[in-house]
């Protein structure tokens, strides 16, 4: 999966939801952290303290979010992707958008592939991420939370090897 | 070039596992779920009884659990390790002092390698 030599790299993907955002921080092929982080407050200014102190504690290299200029994503959401990446530039970090169709050709999928089958491949290669799996989900359910953890996972493997 | 490793790897080792701070405090006994996340955030460092049972726990070396703090170690020692090895060999020659010369060589050509390998 990964085949560029990205040794000198930490990646910190982010991929804002309604509730709050998934997040995953991976380096040399090691997920060294993953998870989900609730937002109480509305502001984007939240969501960037949490950012900030992620990229802090972690020392990021790079900062990616998905590329939302197509994407059918809600307007909060591609507006706390926006203001990511100028917050990453102003702390003069490396930023990347990556496009949904990516993530999926990353891995192995078609750009068609559902989240959980995205999901699913996605826990195949890191197994600590298998607890984590959501069931499928039936066409009348709203996508489960930890769903966008696997996202921000395939965002930080797309940047990696992309 | 490679990364500068994180002190500690500890938080990716118990999320592996899928214990929460609390578990890991029960099986090391006698100690809280946020003495375990300070540990994690590198607020602090554990004592060596602590460091032996997350090596237990987590079926890690505390090497790779405390990656960064044994760089850091490591550079130390090696730059202490040039220094008595060039005091050494100031000194006549006997047995004893060629066989530390050997270790303080094996010492410094180690660190040598780690940084050859993060270049």
């Amino acid at each position: 999966m990964m085949q560029q030599n990205t040794d000198h790299l930490r990646v910190l993907a982010v991929y804002p939801y309604r509730r709050g955002f998934g997040f995953a921080v991976l380096e040399r092929g090691k997920l060294v952290d993953w998870g989900l982080a609730r937002l109480y407050s509305k502001e984007t200014d939240e969501f960037l303290t949490r950012v900030e102190a992620m990229i802090f504690r972690y020392a990021i290299n790079i900062v990616a979010a998905e590329e939302t200029t197509n994407a059918r994503r809600s307007p909060v959401a591609k507006q706390k992707v926006s203001r990511l990446l100028a917050f990453g530039k102003d702390l003069d970090i490396q930023v990347a958008q990556v496009p949904a169709v990516t993530i999926r050709g990353v891995v192995g999928l078609e750009p068609k592939a559902t989240n959980h089958e995205l999901s699913s491949r996605i826990a195949d290669y890191l197994p600590e991420l298998a607890i984590l799996l959501p069931r499928k989900r039936k066409f009348y359910e709203p996508e489960d939370d930890r769903t966008f953890v696997f996202k921000a996972v395939g965002l930080a493997i797309a940047t990696l090897c992309g | 070039m490679t990364i500068v490793p994180l002190s500690t790897y500890l938080k990716m080792y118990r999320k592996r596992t899928g214990f929460t701070h609390d578990d890991v405090a029960f099986l090391l006994g006698g100690m809280s779920g946020t003495t375990v996340s300070r540990h994690e955030r590198s607020h602090r460092l554990p004592i060596l009884k602590t460091a032996l049972m997350y090596e237990f726990i987590f079926d890690a070396t505390v090497r790779e659990l405390y990656e960064g703090v044994f760089r850091e170690v490591q550079l130390r020692v090696r730059e202490r390790a040039r220094g008595l090895c060039s005091s050494l060999e100031r000194q006549p020659r006997n047995p004893t002092r060629d066989q530390k010369i050997a270790v303080l060589r094996r010492i410094i050509a180690e660190g040598e390698r780690e940084i050859e390998r993060a270049a």
